[in-house]
């Protein structure tokens, strides 16, 4: 059976041209991903001189670390990221507390109306973003609630895909094991807990992780529904840093800074836990 | 099958009920009611997707006086006006060439790169893994680091191509090039995604049909072209709608890089919308030209469907 389990190869003699030619391909597209993120960590300690030079720098020749404190003041960072921090661990809680029942129960249940209603939860996933957040503008003024907390965080709540991927892993759950419990005298509150919960567990971290990162992410819900500071988030402070200046001069260094304090985060979880992060979107690849 | 059945409460559990108070029996109860259960998700859902959208049509059909706040029924005024907009047309189309540049393009080299890494090396796996990390990056990052790498004076790409001897570019900033360089960031934030698409549907591609090819003494390029692209149909042709439906609804990279000059070579329907809804305050107008883009989107969604349950391939 060993063969099997090998993936697709085609057995030809791979002469010392084809060798060469492939470590050639993956020299090339290691430098086309990677070098794009090592020039802005780079270009975050360079000088202001050396940011702007027509000979790029591949290497500082002074290190200058107060450009992160610099980015950190001129993006305010201790204000945005505090949004940023709030409004996506709450989305987590949130998202979680919304999606996990609505998935069980579309997952585990039998009840009327089941098909409509699971549409309903999936028109997210066909309606553009772009149809929908001039209405949503329009409501959130008239309720009152633009530039809160709880609208920003009301918006990443739902999202059909997120329920839809849960109600998957809850209707892989095999039924004998919950008999058997149910069995065995525990109430449906214990076959939850103690039985389903675990057995969706992997599933359900994954989609906390792409809700964090949805939000983290976001910069057009930031831009479209606010009016003003108040709780926007990072990613559009960082782009306002664009047009930070030194009397003349535009300071890239600045700017490199603040997008690679932005990026660090996700950068350290991605490389923790590259294979988990991956998965969940092969996950969503596969409707 | 996968019920919980009210009548399968056994004596244990009316015994084991019974020790518990009144606030653990009414959640308990709840859990068993599904409309309890959906019922967050759901009002969420019909108010911010259901709700608006219907808001959206319905106002597309309207005229909106921002002075007096006056709503009358234009019919389809709004829709005529656009389409003799000039401004309109001009995003149509740089949407459409935007579309087939990052879609044909796009999926041409995902499929070919994707083939390429799955050798299930050391190697390969850790250029697939680096090739997925702009995927998880906020794109306002890429939209600065590709800024600061494409400046005409003194960015890296020109400085790389000027040492190599090759024609520089203006990139973003040149009424020909701003649209293509959007293009090729688009591509390069999606391959990692693509490429992870592919190898999954690679790797459920059963491997006795390569044993076959290669007892037949079929060459690389015959199993490629014979078993590889038809057996992949159905991943390829999800990449193709939903990177063409990603394409449709640009919007980030437009606002961040390019505000849709110079000279609205990268204005696209996305950025429209938002300009004419939010900027200028024509609601009519903007809604009108997102029902243009739901009616593109949900088009291309619905091929994706109806396809897709067909499958593409033919084994």
């Amino acid at each position: 059976m060993d063969q099997f389990k090998k993936p697709a190869k085609y057995k030809k003699k791979n002469s010392l041209v084809g060798k060469i030619l492939e470590c050639l391909l993956l020299a090339f597209l290691f430098i086309l991903f990677v070098l794009p993120f090592y020039y802005m960590v780079i270009s975050s300690f360079k000088t202001t001189i050396e940011a702007m030079a027509t000979k790029p720098v591949f290497w500082p020749s002074k290190w200058v670390f107060t450009n992160f404190r610099d980015a950190w003041k001129e993006a305010n960072f201790s204000k945005y990221g505090l949004n940023s921090i709030i409004i996506s661990a709450s989305v987590v809680v949130t998202c979680l507390a919304c999606s996990v029942p609505a998935a069980f129960a579309f997952g585990r249940l039998q009840f009327k109306f089941k098909k409509p209603l699971f549409a309903i939860i999936l028109s997210d996933m066909m309606v553009p973003v772009q149809c929908i957040f001039l209405p949503l503008f329009l409501i959130f003024a008239k309720l009152g609630i633009l530039n809160t907390y709880g609208s920003m965080i009301l918006l990443f709540t739902y999202s059909g895909s997120t329920i839809f991927f849960i109600r998957n892993a809850f209707m892989q759950v095999n039924n004998e094991v919950l008999e058997a419990a149910r069995l065995d005298g525990a109430s449906e509150l214990t076959v939850m807990f103690k039985v389903t919960f675990p057995m969706v567990k992997p599933v359900v971290v994954t989609m906390a992780l792409m809700a964090f990162l949805r939000r983290w992410n976001d910069y057009f819900w930031n831009l479209s529904l606010t009016t003003n500071d108040k709780v926007r988030t990072l990613p559009y402070a960082i782009n306002s840093l664009n047009n930070a200046t030194d009397g003349a001069l535009p300071r890239w260094e600045v700017t490199m800074a603040g997008a690679t304090l932005l990026m660090a985060p996700m950068l350290i979880a991605y490389i923790f836990a590259n294979k988990q992060i991956k998965n969940a979107f092969v996950y969503s690849g596969i409707k | 099958m996968s019920t919980i059945d009210k009548n399968d409460m056994t004596h244990f559990r009316k015994l084991e009920l019974k020790q518990h108070g009144p606030v653990y029996r009414f959640f308990n109860n709840m859990l068993k009611n599904p409309y309890v259960l959906i019922a967050p998700a759901e009002i969420i859902a019909l108010g911010t997707t259901i709700f608006a959208l219907g808001y959206c049509i319905f106002m597309s059909f309207m005229k909106w006086d921002m002075i007096t706040g006056e709503r009358t029924f234009v019919g389809l005024y709004n829709y005529k006006y656009i389409f003799h907009d000039e401004l309109f047309l001009t995003s149509l189309k740089n949407t459409i060439v935007f579309m087939i540049l990052t879609v044909f393009v796009g999926v041409i080299f995902k499929v070919l790169i994707g083939v390429f890494l799955n050798k299930n090396k050391p190697l390969h796996n850790l250029v697939q893994t680096i090739m997925f990390t702009p995927y998880i990056i906020a794109t306002v990052a890429i939209a600065v680091i590709f800024k600061y790498m494409m400046m005409p004076n003194g960015g890296v790409f020109n400085s790389m191509l000027a040492k190599l001897h090759l024609p520089t570019s203006e990139w973003y900033m040149g009424t020909k090039s701003a649209l293509m360089s959007l293009a090729f960031i688009s591509i390069w934030q999606g391959m990692g995604y693509g490429v992870l698409i592919v190898i999954s549907g690679l790797r459920a591609i059963p491997n006795h049909v390569y044993e076959a090819a290669r007892l037949d003494k079929a060459g690389r390029t015959k199993t490629f072209f014979k078993i590889t692209v038809p057996l992949l149909s159905p991943t390829i042709f999800y990449l193709l709608v939903t990177s063409s439906v990603g394409a449709f609804t640009t919007f980030d990279i437009v606002a961040m890089m390019t505000d849709g000059g110079p000279h609205n070579a990268t204005y696209m329907l996305a950025y429209y919308v938002y300009m004419q809804g939010l900027r200028f305050m024509n609601y009519g107008r903007a809604m009108a030209a997102s029902v243009v883009l739901l009616v593109i989107t949900s088009g291309l969604s619905i091929i994706n469907f109806t396809l897709a349950g067909k499958k593409v391939h033919y084994q």
